[in-house]
């Protein structure tokens, strides 16, 4: 019966994703004809605001790309000026960015799995049924998420958006309390890790399965890569940072306002499933333990496993980040390392003219900025590559293997499983601000 | 200067029990978004009732009011009702749109229900108009001068001619 179907899916506005997007099917009599995810946000032009800037506040611009992944464009902006004038940061300082990714990684994963994935796998429409059914785990999320934010306060400075994490270092670095602080609450994150692990293993993803190639940061180092390394495929494919074009093959498609990449295949996926294939064997004990439990060992080729990889991924965060703040404990801060706020006016950091390119795992993947700056230090050119327009074409492909196999089922049903498989990637289509926006109808 | 607040303002704040607690909500980046943050930095010493910033966070609060248990909670936030810049007005839970939930943002009107599950509070929204939630800082006149009369209301030492 399904051979003969012909169904057409149009998700307006596609929910729980962060800005817009919309999912369009057209079966007709059991053929394909139209698949895309349309993304119609408009651009918003950061490579321009950034020309003319100093790399020294390049930043704080780059930052609001992104309210969640605020640190990530920090430290790929501060990665790619660095290399564009060939300063060679600490070793203190990369911990302290590594721990600082952690904590990222670790709010976006635990607000996408509990409040914008679950509701899925529980059943209902969306997170607002569960404040009623589940009001001890909707505030589980909550307090977890607010040890991330203030962790992240007491180490850059704010919530979102650092303000201490600049080129050259930090310019204001944690003393012993803030050392206990951290580790306290990070303690206390741990044990709402152990009710978390079992919610998330109780959930039941779709089957489905669509190996395509993997892209994540990788290189020699034990630790699980997600400041420094070579861009890596499951393919096989092993580039400089610096070669990032080669891999990302940017695309123009009619029906996006974001560019489409390609390396090896006819796309390939980053994030969270995509760097435990790749790092699998680098896991710390425990977040491996659970990757085990999960069955996720690679390959993992079913998308919707993202989620359950995001779960893993939290327990590796929370589980490095202890370990970070303990040594630092253990081998104490140097506090001499501290830079003084501004744009480098003291010339503490020599500048010179060069190109460089930042690559950082961010919550959603790999994500690239790339400068050319003068001698001034002023940037010239600008481009910077995140991972959910790398992921769109990935998607897209999924949706066109996905259909045909599920085309028995109810179009609602083939609707939210669609729905499903572009949240599994956890897309960030754009950021809005935070207001308070009343419909009032004067009686 | 509480003759610029309405009646019905008026008496929500006039004679506010001491077990009231005040959220104030907002983005200082986003010009008069920024006045629950304006209101909440002029009340914190001199308040007759506690007071709670959420920011642009409203979800980080909620341990921290389950564990005050307020009876009352009074939230004063910018709200875009299409009325004149400053005007102030309570605004129905049921106007208050439920927008679109993700990991960037989780709106004040999603966050109270997680709160009031546990605590029962009597909730009440204060809307004030902005003029512009352009980015920039500062509020407008028009808001300013509104939230001081808000501010005024709540001051310990205001003792302010209950309205009829």
């Amino acid at each position: 019966m399904s051979e003969k179907k012909t169904i057409r899916v149009n998700v307006g506005y596609l929910t729980r994703v962060e800005g817009h997007g919309n999912i369009v099917v057209n079966v007709k009599r059991g053929k394909l004809e139209e698949c895309r995810l349309d993304i119609v946000e408009s651009p918003r032009f950061f490579e321009g605001m950034l020309r003319g800037r100093s790399i020294f506040e390049a930043q704080h611009i780059t930052s609001r790309i992104c309210g969640i992944c605020a640190c990530g464009h920090t430290l790929a902006s501060i990665q790619a000026a660095e290399a564009a004038i060939g300063f060679i940061p600490s070793l203190q300082t990369r911990k302290l960015r590594n721990l600082l990714l952690d904590l990222e990684i670790l709010d976006s994963h635990i607000l996408h799995i509990y409040l914008l994935v679950a509701p899925d796998l529980l059943g209902v429409k969306s997170f607002v049924p569960l404040i009623k059914t589940h009001n001890d785990v909707v505030r589980r999320a909550l307090r977890m998420k607010k040890t991330c934010n203030d962790i992240c306060d007491i180490l850059v400075g704010r919530h979102v958006h650092p303000i201490t994490a600049i080129v050259g270092g930090f310019t204001k670095l944690p003393q012993e309390k803030d050392l206990d602080t951290m580790l306290g609450q990070l303690r206390r994150l741990q044990e709402d890790m152990g009710p978390t692990i079992e919610l998330a293993a109780s959930l039941k993803f779709p089957v489905f399965e669509r190996e395509t190639e993997y892209v994540a940061l990788v290189n020699n180092e034990e630790a699980y890569p997600l400041l420094e390394g070579e861009i890596g495929s499951s393919d096989g494919l092993r580039l400089k940072k610096e070669e990032y074009r080669s891999l990302t093959n940017e695309f123009v498609v009619p029906h996006s306002s974001a560019k489409h990449t390609k390396a090896g295949r006819a796309s390939y996926m980053v994030g969270a499933l995509a760097r435990l294939n790749l790092n699998y064997a680098k896991l710390l004990p425990r977040a491996k333990a659970l990757a085990d439990r999960l069955g996720l060992r690679p390959p993992v080729t079913n998308p919707f496993l993202n989620t359950a990889a995001q779960l893993v991924e939290c327990v590796q965060c929370l589980e490095d980040s202890v370990g970070i703040i303990e040594d630092f404990k253990t081998n104490g801060v140097n506090e001499d390392e501290a830079l003084v706020v501004g744009l480098n006016e003291n010339k503490r950091i020599p500048v010179k003219a060069g190109s460089g390119v930042g690559a950082v795992e961010v919550p959603r993947g790999i994500l690239f900025h790339h400068y050319e700056v003068d001698d001034q230090g002023r940037i010239v050119n600008a481009n910077c590559i995140i991972p959910t327009g790398q992921n769109l074409n990935n998607i897209e492909h999924d949706m066109r293997k996905l259909v045909p196999e599920i085309l028995d089922k109810s179009e609602q049903d083939i609707t939210l499983h669609l729905e499903m498989l572009v949240r599994a990637y956890d897309p960030c289509i754009s950021c809005s601000a935070h207001f308070l926006n009343v419909k009032f109808i004067t009686r | 200067m509480s003759n610029l607040l309405p009646v019905e303002i008026i008496n929500v704040l006039n004679f506010i029990p001491e077990s009231t607690l005040v959220i104030t909500a907002g983005n200082s980046f986003r010009r008069d978004d920024g006045v629950g943050r304006y209101i909440a930095a002029r009340l914190q010493a001199d308040c007759k009732v506690r007071v709670i910033d959420a920011g642009i966070a409203p979800e980080n609060i909620v341990e921290e009011v389950i564990a005050l248990a307020p009876r009352r909670i009074v939230v004063i936030d910018a709200a875009d009702f299409g009325g004149r810049p400053g005007t102030v007005k309570v605004i129905p839970e049921e106007h208050i749109p439920q927008i679109t939930l993700s990991t960037h943002m989780i709106p004040l009107n999603v966050v109270m229900p997680i709160i009031n599950d546990r605590i029962r509070a009597d909730v009440c929204y204060v809307g004030i108009q902005p003029k512009s939630v352009d980015f920039g800082e500062g509020l407008s006149p028009e808001v300013r001068q509104a939230a001081d009369a808000l501010i005024h209301c709540l001051s310990k030492k205001e003792k302010v001619k209950r309205e009829k």
